[in-house]
């Protein structure tokens, strides 16, 4: 059991941080465990070794037997997946000057930074000129919390056939959306400079369900629009509207 | 003419934001008009709030239902990027306006002609010719397009969806034309192609292999074209319904079945049982729906032959005969149901369903209406074991007692579909059934046990109701329908049919609902031109209203319906006062489209020959036969031809308002 979550744990890091280094444990008895680096020196045995370059690219020989050897290791992981401290982090910095730092796998949900990282550009702190720090804030909560519900793999009963769900999130994401106007259009504007998806999509369908139910000047005095319309050509789309096409 | 404003504004004040859509590039903008794409409304007033938001929308909008053939083109010329065409409510065009239409918008990837006539194989061919991109046409109904039609359409190089339902005239010839012309066919309807054999469909097969899809309903096939329709690498869905020359023995002969189906449509099957299922449905391991309505009967060996499918989802069993043994072993498969279709079925019993539940919990959608044995028993195992149910049809289950629905609100809290008509539920029951939040479509015709105090509770606490059907509930009034108007903002469609308490505040009441499309009070006596008038005014989506036996509604409804309902495209006026000026002032409305005129009270022959040639959208009319001599033949004829429908009525006059004894039974019952 221990060792299957061990591998599970893994390859999930796999995925979030390219390009880290690995080192390979090998137990007593045979059994080999590839871990990142960053892991493994959670034990200070290992880290001298590793650090004094005592060891072949591939293997640790340990006197500790294989279930011993993995049950340490998936405590080990797990305390990471708990994001403590040995997390690496990114520090984000507004258009006015405040900076945010946030654990790198958060700040990932935006594919602009993570392209940067990837790139090798981030030197720790990454500038965001056309964000300012109040909207940042919020983007970051909600990356943060939409992170922490893909890693919860608690089911939610989904319907059948219907779109409806009763995905927790989606009532947390009602309530993010409760906003004033310029902080509702800052955020969609944010959004699609970060590049988050699901942020852009939430806060395109709240503007679009402003509009629902809505007659034109309805709309106009919601979003202070003028109306360039003469009165002529005004009535002719309106004809066209009712006439022409459903 | 806007007044200027000086603004003192403070040094670290944020500038007030004119117009925040400035800030967008028009491809968010786009995107948010995605989240718009099922309300045709929304979108039409977003195009007029101002000039850029409608030069916006012309590029975002993708497909097109025009309503008149005239203004095709010039609707085209507004909207650039239109790739699918709907002209299902054109029914007049002719080859020339085919041809127009092509080259106007050579882009064209789908056209759907299936209400349209007047175009031949020429329109067809000019249409292929010009939309080399064409991907899907449909040709349903297009009984007068012969194999030339048909020849046409296999030019269409690229088609991957094609319908030919209904077409009548089309033989094996034409579909042996399409089959070496569409190399790339996904998915073809050939229901009720009634000259079409063994040898077109197979041909078909031999030749498009990249079907995905069959529909060969009522085609008189018989077993002999089945073996390349299964040996298609891709076949994921094949509807056999009612296909007379298919049955057990010619089933037996075939070798192989497909390994890729994933739905099998078997309803209406006469000759068919287990034994012919079982050759199709033999190593048949993506299967997940299957569809046996009206045909053989559930027993155990049907259900063995089935045993073994784990990835089986739904299957539609209505109006088949079921046993026990067969019901029970149907509770031993491997696969975990998630929708079962009973409604009808003799033989279903308490003890069978509870076992029948108890192993497939997993069930979300389930159809018991009328399984007239089972009683509360067996709503207690359903409610137990599938909890997670989102819709329950159980009409006409009159054995089961009223203390079940107080459970069904108990335990099932995600329901979104509850249709509980002709059932002995009370208050209780309705209160406890307020407490399924999610509910959108909730029937409770024929419920005489429920009162206005049953109905609050559920207006409180279902607010998302969509529809709602009161059909003779005689113990509503105008106090739980006020409720209801005060709870469900989101209300569609209302049927508080055959009842004498509902009076004009009802509607007036009604009117907060501006989602409101389909309205049926018939035989309401109370309700007068006053109510209709109210709720006209307000609830501009209106698409259906019934206000038959309304004798209280006259000209001056009409006034305001012609006035507001601008979206209305059905009317049933029979038996009210309406004069040939009422069903006159009608006409103005564009998009009515079908129209029951029985029994009004001041209609002469020359308002109704009146109002027929000035409503121009018109396809289907009912009216009594009595007009049929004193109107001109050529009338008939012009009406034909501009693709309206006039069905002739005998019906005579009914003076009662309960002609078939309704409220009798019903005071019987209690």
């Amino acid at each position: 059991m221990a060792s299957s979550s061990t591998s599970v744990v893994v390859s999930n890091k796999e995925k979030e941080n390219k390009n880290t280094k690995k080192v390979t444990l090998k137990s007593s008895d045979g059994e080999s465990f590839e871990v990142d680096e960053s892991v493994a020196m959670e034990s200070q045995t290992i880290k001298h070794i590793i650090e004094d370059g005592h060891y072949s690219s591939l293997a640790l020989s340990l006197s500790v037997k294989t279930t011993m050897a993995s049950s340490s290791t998936s405590v080990v992981v797990s305390n990471k997946e708990k994001e403590n401290k040995n997390t690496k982090k990114v520090t984000l910095k507004s258009s006015d000057g405040e900076s945010f730092e946030v654990d790198e796998s958060v700040a990932m949900e935006s594919q602009t930074i993570k392209h940067i990282i990837e790139d090798g550009c981030a030197n720790n702190e990454i500038p965001l000129p056309n964000v300012t720090s109040g909207i940042l804030s919020r983007v970051i909560e909600y990356c943060k919390k939409h992170k922490e519900a893909a890693g919860e793999s608690e089911p939610s009963v989904t319907s059948y056939t219907s779109n409806s769900t009763t995905n927790p999130l989606t009532e947390w994401d009602t309530e993010f959306v409760k906003v004033d106007q310029n902080t509702l259009f800052d955020l969609i504007l944010a959004a699609n400079y970060l590049d988050i998806k699901g942020l852009l999509d939430l806060t395109c369908k709240t503007v679009a369900d402003m509009m629902k139910g809505k007659t034109p000047q309805e709309i106009r005095e919601t979003f202070h629009i003028k109306n360039d319309y003469t009165p002529e050509e005004e009535a002719e789309v309106r004809k066209e509207n009712q006439w022409a096409f459903e | 003419m806007k007044k200027q404003k000086s603004i003192i504004l403070k040094m670290d004040e944020p500038l007030p934001i004119s117009n925040p859509f400035d800030l967008l590039t028009e491809e968010i903008i786009l995107a948010i008009l995605d989240s718009l794409n099922d309300d045709a409304f929304a979108k039409k007033s977003f195009s007029l709030v101002c000039k850029s938001f409608y030069f916006i929308e012309s590029r975002h909008r993708k497909t097109l239902r025009p309503l008149s053939t005239d203004l095709v083109l010039r609707t085209l010329k507004r909207y650039r990027f239109v790739s699918e065409l709907d002209l299902s409510l054109c029914p007049r065009v002719d080859d020339a306006a085919l041809t127009q239409i092509a080259s106007s918008r050579s882009s064209l990837r789908s056209i759907n002609l299936s209400r349209s006539r007047l175009f031949t194989h020429n329109g067809l061919s000019s249409l292929v010719a010009n939309c080399a991109g064409l991907v899907e046409i449909d040709l349903s109904n297009r009984a007068e397009l012969t194999d030339t039609a048909a020849a046409a359409i296999a030019e269409a190089k690229n088609l991957e969806r094609l319908s030919l339902a209904r077409c009548k005239m089309i033989t094996d010839m034409g579909i042996g034309c399409v089959a070496v012309g569409c190399k790339k066919l996904r998915f073809i309807n050939l229901k009720w192609c009634l000259r079409v054999s063994d040898l077109g469909v197979g041909l078909i097969a031999m030749k498009c292999k990249q079907i995905r899809a069959m529909d060969l309903s009522y085609v008189p096939i018989t077993e002999k074209c089945l073996p390349p329709i299964l040996e298609l690498e891709h076949l994921e869905d094949l509807v056999l319904e009612g296909c007379p020359g298919i049955d057990d023995a010619g089933l037996a002969t075939l070798k192989h079945s497909s390994k890729s189906l994933k739905t099998l449509n078997m309803s209406n099957c006469q000759n068919v049982s287990h034994v012919g299922l079982s050759s199709l449905t033999y190593g048949a391991e993506y299967l997940q729906h299957l569809f046996l309505a009206y045909s053989l009967s559930v027993t155990s060996d049907l259900a063995k032959c089935l045993h073994n499918i784990s990835g089986l989802q739904s299957i539609k069993l209505d109006g088949c005969s079921v046993t026990t043994s067969g019901m029970k072993a149907i509770g031993n498969w491997l696969a975990s149901l998630k929708e079962l279709g009973l409604s009808k079925c003799l033989g279903v019993t308490d003890e069978c369903l509870s076992f029948l539940v108890q192993t497939h919990k997993e069930l979300r959608k389930l159809d018991i209406t009328c399984c007239r044995k089972i009683t509360y028993a067996s709503i207690d195992s359903i409610t137990n074991s599938c909890t997670s149910l989102t819709s329950l049809r159980m009409e006409s289950c009159s054995l089961v007692s009223k203390d079940a629905f107080v459970l069904i609100g108990q335990r099932c809290r995600f329901l979104e579909e509850l249709d509980v008509t002709d059932n002995e539920i009370d208050n209780e029951g309705l209160k406890s059934i307020s407490r399924c939040s999610k509910l959108l479509t909730l029937k409770l015709g024929i419920c005489s046990n429920i009162t206005d105090d049953g109905l609050t509770h559920v207006a409180n606490g279902c607010s998302k109701l969509k529809e709602l059907d009161l059909y003779r509930s005689s113990g509503i009034t105008d106090e739980g329908i006020t409720a209801i108007a005060h709870g469900c903002p989101a209300l569609e469609m209302i049927n508080i049919a055959y009842n004498d308490k509902i009076t004009d505040t009802s509607l007036i009441f009604l009117s907060k609902c501006m989602l409101l499309k389909a309205i049926e009070i018939r035989g309401c006596h109370s309700v007068s031109s006053v109510g209709l008038s109210a709720i006209v005014m307000e609830c501009r989506q209106l698409m259906v209203l019934d206000i038959k036996k309304c004798t209280n509604i006259n000209d001056n409804g009409m006034i305001p319906v012609a006035q507001f309902s601008k979206n209305l495209k059905q009317i049933n006026l029979s038996y009210c006062s309406v004069t040939d000026v009422g069903l006159l002032a009608l006409a103005s409305i564009k998009r009515l489209q079908c129209m029951t005129i029985l029994h009004l009270s001041g209609l002469t022959p020359n308002g109704l020959a009146a109002a027929l040639l000035a409503c121009r959208g018109l396809t289907k009319v009912k009216l009594h036969t009595s007009f049929k001599p004193l109107l001109p033949q050529s009338l008939f004829e012009y009406m034909e031809a501009r693709g309206c429908v006039l069905h002739w009525r005998d019906k005579a006059f009914q003076v009662e308002m309960d002609p078939k004894r309704w409220e009798i039974a019903l005071w019987k019952k209690s």
